[in-house]
């Protein structure tokens, strides 16, 4: 009888050996048929034969036996698989559930993590990433220019600064986009485009105010477009003497007209005119004007001085106040078609505004000099003053997501040690090593997804907490579509996956690199791993989130220092009790003296109310860094580049505006007497010798434009203009002498009791007036000078909470490492005490992991310094690095620290001698 | 010697079905049993029954352990499932209904109205 070789079934140790129990189930029936043959009286050689010869072909039943054996076996193994999945999950469940604290933070700081860098995500990929919805947007330049700090045009647009100390801005005037257009050489087409602002829309007896985009006849067939109904405007419509036409944008036609195409064909008033509606744009595109603005309504440009009412502008080179973008034909050499348009450019200035190059050096210094960007977005301005804004939160949830997986990390770590026992039974019991990892990283791969989830459900409560946040920089609204992107999904998905898998199998790996007999004996005791690298590996976790936590504490101390230094700052005005609103009656067809008239009519009305003190009115708005500005010459040459602010006599009273010297206006400063001027400190400083100004003279404009102002009065300096910058220059001339340029008026009324109840009947006297202007930005001045300082509150805000959760999750991380760092050396401790060791210097050598904490703050400290000179260019009040804010942060962390360390070292002091004698 | 019978396809899956109804055997145990039951009257290669048992399993029809036989060798030992049961039960029936049919064909004395002589 031939047995099977003992030594085959070591081969069961990697899995079934199907072969091997083919040939023993067979030979073993040869074996028995030989017996039974042999019995009945054949000799054994015949017996064996007949038994072959009964059994067939041999070979290939083997065959098919041992086939079949291998696909059992393979479903078998499949099955096996998923049934050891779910094995593994309802075990993580039940240890996530046993131990719920754990679990609970886990969970929460990773959906804290995942959230804040999902939100971010979202809307940094809207803001920065999304392009316009056209035809190769790549192919699309933006017009800019660079000039030195002056400028003699009007300008309408915004302005920035660069780095190299120069001003840009993407307006031009009307006859520059006409010679850019007819020469535009390399470039495929060129078009212009601007903002109206609001505009008063009237159709079917309703009227909306909303924002509208001025197009050159060019726009639509430039960027590629095409009707989504009737047709878009071409180059017929861009006439002055055309029938008024306008394309409505599709979300508009859909808010307003619930998507009715039978409104092609029909009049719409735009600001009192009638237009005829000829097309509706595709659904999607909202206009190239700043990120989030999207306009109601598409005007063709020509029609400006209906739309605007400010006047045929199509022949003034002095007013700068269009924007011009191109696309460039596919393989053109970008920087050649830059220097043609310069050339353009720098010949008109000198032929037009007579500024030339050849000029001496601040003259050509301050020359504008053409340059090209990517028009890939439309206009970049408001999208480059929300990067650092997002640069900001970005920073603050990478700090968070990193506290969070280092707390993940210790937590588990922990958790593991605790563990350790099961374990140790686990693999003693013939639990493969593979199968353990698997089991420890099932659970927390479950942790991380579940985190995960949260956390994307979280992000879209962050995302819009992150706009209203963005917003406040932006002065209007933004809208941002905050869809999920499935791109923000998946790399969040990734993350918390990435999370899981680290973060699971660094405590898993710790507790497989001890040797079994190690597990067995000090499993019990839960003093595994307590090797030198664990506790190296758990003294870097709590020194890194000592420092995240810091640096968060610090920058949240910083924002609070700049927002104490914003609200200290002096407007120049009494804000409290004023009660502000804004009215545009020019939209309804009012102008100028009557205008004016009207305007003073609401002012008187205001006055008559009961608790109203006193009313002004101003063709600007403080503190908001917008308004007209000028370039004022004195007698010898001297000039200063100053804001203009239009107000009536009562301001000055109205708002508590004090004068250091002279008089403020009066009723009879209207357009029969000469011209007069209010001016602040820094303006005299620039033009003038010495203060005393009174019954000087300035002027403004050029050639027959010139006009000349005497001062009556001076101001002193204060940030009326923008709270956030030093004050600037700034003149105040009386409305009545300026009527012919008003625009939008600013109402300031001041009343004895809360100036928020005065809003309806404020209303009230509007309507009396006259039902039909618009009133808008009801609100107190307060409110106003609070909205100016809300990206620093909101920062506040934002970097106070991070920095509370920082701090908190960095205790529980802390106290978690040190409780367990003690519950291993119980024994120790005990046998310290037991030989006489005093309960005391136990506490001291178990709060020895306060060096980590102490380190963590040093690293903190030096980060925090560092990441303040960053975000001293973002915000307000952050020159100065406040060491108040440093040092109270780090006081408060290394004292909450030391709270989260004594508490266990405690109670490790406390343990009784005796019970730990008696376990030995 | 006997005359031996040619196996209709399908009747070997039912035969080990039924000698496993008495309880867990090894294959050659079935082999025997089916042997003696039929008198050896089947022409039954004996190698066949044992991918017919393989392809059982593998169907959830039977199950099977490493056991010791008679003699203290290592064999395989197969049972029914419930499912194997199942199987049986269906196949008795048809397997006896299509068996009396034949029976009645082949027993048949009168020769049809339509038939020629």
């Amino acid at each position: 009888m031939s047995r099977a070789p003992a030594w085959r079934r070591y081969l069961r140790f990697w899995g079934p050996d199907v072969e091997g129990d083919v040939r023993d189930e067979l030979d073993f029936h040869l074996e028995q048929r030989t017996q039974e043959l042999v019995e009945g009286g054949m000799t054994p050689e015949a017996a064996r034969r007949e038994a072959v010869r009964l059994f067939g072909d041999q070979r290939q039943i083997r065959k098919d036996c041992v086939l079949l054996g291998k696909r059992a076996q393979r479903s078998k193994l499949r099955l096996t698989a998923l049934s050891e999945l779910g094995t593994d999950l309802t075990h993580g469940a039940r240890v996530a559930l046993a131990r719920p604290v754990l679990s609970a933070v886990v969970i929460l700081s990773l959906a804290l993590g995942i959230g804040a860098n999902t939100a971010i995500f979202t809307v940094a990929n809207r803001v920065l990433i999304d392009r316009l919805p056209v035809a190769n947007p790549d192919e699309l330049v933006l017009f800019n220019w660079a000039a030195g700090d002056w400028f003699n045009f009007g300008l309408n647009g915004s302005i920035r600064d660069t780095d190299d100390g120069k001003r840009t801005s993407t307006s031009f005037s009307y006859p520059a986009f006409r010679e850019f257009a007819n020469q535009k050489g390399q470039l495929e087409s060129i078009f212009a485009f601007t903002k109206t602002g609001r505009v008063n829309l009237y159709f079917d007896g309703e009227a909306v105010l909303d924002g509208g985009q001025l197009v050159s006849g060019t726009f639509f067939t430039g960027l590629g477009l095409k009707a989504h109904l009737g047709r878009l405007l071409s180059q017929a419509d861009d006439r002055v003497d055309a029938e008024p036409t306008v394309v409505l944008a599709h979300s508009f036609w859909q808010r307003q007209y619930g998507g009715d195409p039978t409104v092609i064909g029909k009049p719409i008033r735009v600001n009192g005119t009638l237009f005829t509606i000829v097309g509706i744009a595709e659904p999607g595109f909202a206009g190239t004007l700043q990120v989030g603005r999207s306009p109601a309504v598409f005007l063709p440009l020509a029609q400006h001085g209906l739309v605007m009412g400010n006047g045929d502008l199509s022949g003034a080179v002095d007013l700068w106040w269009i924007q011009v973008m191109g696309r460039l034909a596919p393989n053109t050499d970008r920087a050649l078609v830059e220097q043609r348009l310069d050339q353009l450019l720098v010949a008109m200035v000198e032929r037009d505004l007579g500024q030339s190059l050849q000029g001496d050096e601040e003259e050509a210094n301050a020359v504008p000099r053409l340059r090209l960007t990517s028009g890939a977005r439309g206009l970049q301005e408001v999208r480059q003053d929300l990067i650092d804004p997002l640069v900001v939160a970005f920073g603050i949830a990478v700090l968070i997501l990193v506290i969070a997986c280092a707390n993940t990390a210790t937590l588990l770590l922990a958790g593991a040690e605790s563990r350790s026992s099961e374990v140790a039974v686990r693999i003693a019991l013939g639990a493969g090593r593979p199968r353990v990892i698997r089991q420890l990283l099932t659970e927390s791969l479950m942790l991380a997804v579940i985190g995960g989830t949260l956390g994307v459900a979280l992000s879209l409560w962050l995302s819009g907490v992150l706009v209203a946040l963005l917003e406040s920089t932006t002065w209007s609204g933004l809208a941002i579509d905050l869809k999920p992107d499935p791109m923000v999904i998946v790399l969040s998905a990734v993350i918390s996956i990435l999370t899981g898998v680290v973060f699971g199998l660094v405590p898993a790996l710790k507790i497989l690199n001890v040797k079994l007999p190690q597990l067995l004996r000090e499993g019990g005791r839960g003093r595994l791993g307590a090797t030198r690298s664990q506790h190296r590996f758990g003294a870097v976790l709590i020194v890194a989130q000592v420092a995240v936590s810091l640096v968060l504490l610090i920058v949240a101390g910083l924002f609070l220092h700049a927002l104490n230094q914003l609200r200290a700052v002096d407007p120049g005005f009494e804000s409290e009790g004023v009660l502000t609103f804004r009215m545009s009656a020019g939209l309804n067809g009012y102008r100028d003296q009557d205008l004016l008239r009207l305007s003073e009519e609401f002012r008187d009305g205001l006055a008559n109310l009961p608790g109203v003190t006193s009313v002004a009115m101003a063709g600007f708005s403080p503190i908001t860094g917008s308004g007209m500005w000028d370039r004022a010459e004195a007698s010898d040459g001297k000039f200063v580049d100053t804001y203009i602010g239009l107000v009536d006599p009562s301001y000055f009273d109205a708002l508590r505006v004090p004068l250091l010297s002279g008089t403020s206006f009066t009723a009879h400063d209207d357009s029969d007497s000469p011209l007069v001027a209010v001016v602040n400190r820094a303006f005299v400083d620039q033009v003038f010798d010495d203060a005393d100004v009174i019954g000087e003279e300035f002027s403004t404009g050029r050639d027959e434009d010139r006009v000349t102002y005497r001062i009556v009065g001076m101001l002193p300096d204060a940030r009326t203009v923008s709270l956030k910058r030093e004050p600037e220059p700034m003149a105040l001339l009386p409305l009545r002498q300026h009527s012919g340029t008003l625009g939008t008026l600013t109402y300031f009324v001041r009343t004895s009791g809360r100036p928020e109840m005065m809003a309806n009947q404020v209303r009230e006297v509007v309507r009396r007036i006259d039902p039909n202007v618009p009133i808008f930005d009801v609100r107190t001045l307060s409110e106003h000078v609070d909205h100016a300082m809300q990206q620093e509150s909101q920062f506040l805000r934002l970097s106070l909470v991070a920095a509370l959760l920082a701090l908190v999750l960095a205790c529980i991380g802390i106290y978690a490492t040190v409780s367990y760092a003690v519950s291993r050396r119980t024994q120790e401790i005990g046998i310290r005490i037991s030989l006489g060791a005093s309960r005391n210097s136990i506490v001291l050598s178990a709060m020895r992991q306060m060096r980590a904490v102490v380190v963590g703050a040093a690293i903190g400290i030096i980060a925090a310094w560092a990441l303040s000179r960053t975000l001293e260019n973002i915000l307000f009040g952050f020159g100065e690095t406040d060491i108040f804010s440093i040092l109270s942060a780090t006081i408060l962390l290394i004292s909450v620290a030391a709270l989260a360390v004594f508490i266990p070292a405690r109670r490790a002091a406390c343990v009784d001698p005796m019970d730990v004698l008696r376990q030995e | 010697m006997k005359p031996k019978v040619e196996l209709v396809k399908g009747t070997l899956d039912i035969m080990i079905l039924k000698s496993l109804s008495w309880g867990p055997m090894h294959g050659y145990s079935v082999s025997r049993w089916i042997r003696q039951t039929t008198n050896e009257a089947l022409q039954i290669e004996e190698g066949a029954l044992y991918p017919a048992l393989h392809r059982m399993e593998e169907r959830g029809w039977l199950k099977a352990e490493w056991g010791l036989s008679e003699n203290n060798r290592r064999a395989k030992f197969y049972h029914l499932t419930d499912l194997g049961r199942k199987q049986l039960k269906a196949g008795e029936s048809s397997w006896t209904s299509f068996a009396e049919a034949l029976a009645k064909i082949l027993g048949a004395t009168e020769r049809p109205a339509w038939a020629q002589s």
